[in-house]
């Protein structure tokens, strides 16, 4: 069978993203979500035909390779069993041929992984976005950390649940710095954990003192920035999702903004890719594409020190795979330390997860080895000196890893820091 | 049965707090709100003592306040409440714990509510006086601080909290009133189609005016924060290092080391 539709379906592939998952229209009497395998689109269900069963998808999953419930493999496996039996089982239930567990299902990380190996185009990742839509808003049915986080998000606007009033603060040693529509070029959009996490803020000071130093004209929203809803959309809870974005948009065109720089992958994606479907083309771009840009422009001065040892770069998923943007980060790394960094044995379209993806940055791991070990131990086999990263989530999940593993003498940066303090002792 | 819950919206507690231009409580500007968090808990259980008795008996959720406290009341009525009133009053922060008292027992005054739930204190001014002065109002049984709730026959099992973590168990037959505490339950997460339905309950409007007559019996002189006495050190940098000097400070300004 999956010879027949396999060709259709490479066809009829998703021509948005395949991470952004569609809209919702939240009126009286509609259904929240997929909870039965009829609510799928066609797309979704031409897909559970056309696999080859090849299982590429499973081993390149983190969950799956750390010994979890979630194999993508069986998820597609799965919707094509219970359409076949016509839905005489549950879709979500008890685990069983037809039927995806729960648990399962909050296993993924939206790392894209299975999207990315998949020969034949299968999106596996929209369809587990969907149950967990079922669940979050139709059965308010999750794991309970979640609940915390759903209340900070909607009460403060960040997973974090710190007033909204602090989030500038990091600009305290730089002085006033907001975004004044008209005049500034580059609006910040800092996120929620460089704003937040005490880690992340030395990332964002070293991204800012570099954009100075090459005369970039940037700012900040301060306490009127929101969350970008990355998390709470990857997890299911379309409907808050909904609301940060409208207001997100609705700011942005308020106060004019244009160009946008961020240094989280997950800001990047969601505002670039996701608001387009609220009527947006904003021209977002990741730090590293701009550092990049500004020493290929000759505005940054390539220090080229070699300060930080032997260096490993981390794909982020976001930024990698749901970006295919590999090559800005390392050229900031080469730029700042004359060599180019080393890859990982799984790199670029082949990279693995920090665990952090879809959510799961506020979830505890309760089965299987962690992802975050799994990943560290990868790194340590070529006892790097320096594992270099473009992502907040990545820098916590390895920074805790190493830790976990009794290596904490291996550093974790961010090319914005590996170029900063590069750019500092020249 | 009928049922009544109490809820008052407060203000986010890791909101930064101002004095107000009268000094006598803090300045409402740029402060989000929320349900006082013992309400959640209070709400909580009146929809699981409904769910309890096969749904049916009719939760009635009141609140005391502006405009802006029907966010806390849609809240409640997503939660399940059946229907929300909103006493009108633009001044309630003015308004001390006898008068909010005697609001809501003229209000429940004729309507024989068999269970009332307040929470055991608010989050703002913390007197922990409604609750138990509306039950000596309306002359029903009470029992605060609850952690425990059960429901069988005419009477409420109450576990109550005490002092030092000790429990005590009380019989209350209805008609009574509880006042929640943390630990009671897990305010569930509202689903979309319950938050959709909320829209079309009914919101009932009373003016304050038409239900209280007492004048209040406390009233606030002034409110300032604590005079700072001292300010704090931050040790940063290397962890070995920040405990040496640490342990300078403790040796050379305490006695803990002597
Ligand atoms: C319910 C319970 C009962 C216990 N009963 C007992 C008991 O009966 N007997 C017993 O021996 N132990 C008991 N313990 C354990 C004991 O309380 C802790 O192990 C001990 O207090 C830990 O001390 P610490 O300095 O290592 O911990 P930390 O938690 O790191 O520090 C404790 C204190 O150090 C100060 N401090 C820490 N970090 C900073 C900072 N960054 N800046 C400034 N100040 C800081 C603060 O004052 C803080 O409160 C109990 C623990 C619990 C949870
Ligand atoms: S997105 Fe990543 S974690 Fe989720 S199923 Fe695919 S490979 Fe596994
Ligand atoms: S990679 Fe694609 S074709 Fe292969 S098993 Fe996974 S879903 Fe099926």
């Amino acid at each position: 069978m999956h010879i027949l539709t396999a060709i259709p379906n490479c066809y009829f592939r998703n021509l948005e993203h395949p991470a952004v998952p569609p809209r919702e229209e939240f009126q009286m009497g509609n259904r929240f979500g997929v909870s039965g395998v009829e609510q799928f689109s066609w797309k979704d269900l031409l897909d559970s035909f056309s696999c080859t069963e090849c299982g590429r998808c499973q081993d390149l999953c983190p969950a799956h390779n750390t010994g979890k419930s979630l194999n993508p493999r069986r998820v597609v496996h799965d919707v094509k069993v219970n359409l076949l039996e016509k839905g005489g089982k549950p879709l979500i239930g008890p685990k069983g041929e037809g039927t995806s567990s729960e648990e399962s299902l909050w296993d993924c990380t939206t790392c894209g992984a299975c999207l990315s190996v998949c020969p034949v185009l299968i999106e596996h990742l929209p369809k587990i976005v969907k149950m967990r839509r079922h669940l979050v808003q139709e059965k308010a049915r999750f794991p309970e950390e979640l609940l915390n986080l759903f209340e900070n998000m909607e009460q403060r606007s960040n997973p974090w649940g710190i007033a909204p009033s602090e989030r500038g603060k990091w600009t305290s040693v730089l002085g006033e710095r907001s975004f004044k529509p008209g005049e500034t070029e580059y609006l910040f959009f800092v996120g929620c954990a460089g704003s937040f996490d005490s880690r992340a803020k030395q990332t964002t000071l070293a991204l800012a003192t570099t954009l100075d130093r090459a005369g970039i004209s940037w700012g900040i929203l301060g306490k009127d920035e929101i969350c970008c809803g990355d998390s709470v959309r990857r997890l299911g809870n379309e409907f808050v999702f909904d609301k940060m974005a409208r207001d997100n948009v609705a700011m942005f065109r308020e106060r004019g903004v244009k160009k946008i720089v961020t240094a989280c992958p997950h800001c990047f994606s969601t505002l670039k890719n996701d608001y387009r479907q609220y009527g947006v083309e904003l021209e977002v771009v990741h730090h590293s594409e701009l550092i990049a840009q500004l020493v290929g422009d000759g505005k940054l001065k390539a220090p080229k020190k070699a300060g930080q040892g032997k260096v490993l770069f981390h794909d982020s998923c976001y930024l990698g795979r749901h970006n295919d943007t590999y090559a800005a980060p390392r050229a900031v790394i080469e730029a700042a330390t004359g060599a180019s960094p080393g890859d990982f044995e799984r790199n670029r379209e082949n990279g693995f997860c920090c665990g952090a993806g879809g959510g799961r940055m506020w979830m505890e791991e309760q089965t299987g080895a962690r992802i975050n070990h799994e990943r560290v131990k990868e790194a340590l086999k070529q006892q790097p000196d320096t594992i270099c990263v473009s992502c907040p989530y990545c820098m916590t999940m390895l920074e805790d890893g190493l830790k976990d593993q009794g290596a904490e003498k291996v550093r974790v940066r961010d090319i914005a820091e590996v170029m900063a303090e590069a750019l500092n002792d020249r | 049965m009928n049922i009544l819950v109490c809820i008052k919206q407060v203000p986010d507690m890791e909101s930064r707090f101002k004095v107000n231009g009268t000094g006598d409580w803090y300045d409402e500007a740029d402060l989000a709100y929320r349900m006082n968090e013992y309400d959640e808990y209070a709400v909580e259980q009146a929809v699981q003592l409904k769910e309890q008795l096969g749904n049916q008996p009719e939760i009635t959720v009141l609140s005391i306040g502006a405009d802006r406290v029907g966010e806390a009341l849609k809240k409640a009525l997503a939660m399940g409440c059946d229907k929300a009133v909103q006493v009108q009053d633009n001044d309630s922060a003015r308004k001390d714990p006898w008068q909010i008292a005697n609001i809501i027992a003229a209000y429940a005054g004729d309507k024989d509510f068999d269970v009332i739930f307040t929470g055991m204190q608010s989050q703002d001014r913390g007197s922990a006086q409604v609750g138990v002065t509306v039950a000596e109002l309306l002359g029903h049984n009470c029992a605060s601080t609850l952690v425990g709730f059960e429901y069988a026959d005419g009477v409420v099992t109450a576990k109550r909290e005490l002092e030092g973590g000790v429990k005590s168990v009380v019989k209350v037959p209805v008609p009574a009133l509880v006042t929640c505490q943390l630990g009671l339950n897990v305010p569930r997460y509202p689903t979309l189609p319950n938050i959709m339905k909320a829209k079309k309950k009914e919101l009932q409007l009373v003016p304050v005016a038409s239900l209280l007559k007492e004048e209040a019996a406390t009233g606030t002189e002034k409110l300032y924060p604590p005079v700072k006495s001292g300010g704090g050190i931050v040790l940063e940098g290397d962890l070995g290092d920040v405990a040496d000097r640490l342990l300078g400070i403790l040796k050379e300004k305490t006695t803990v080391m002597k």
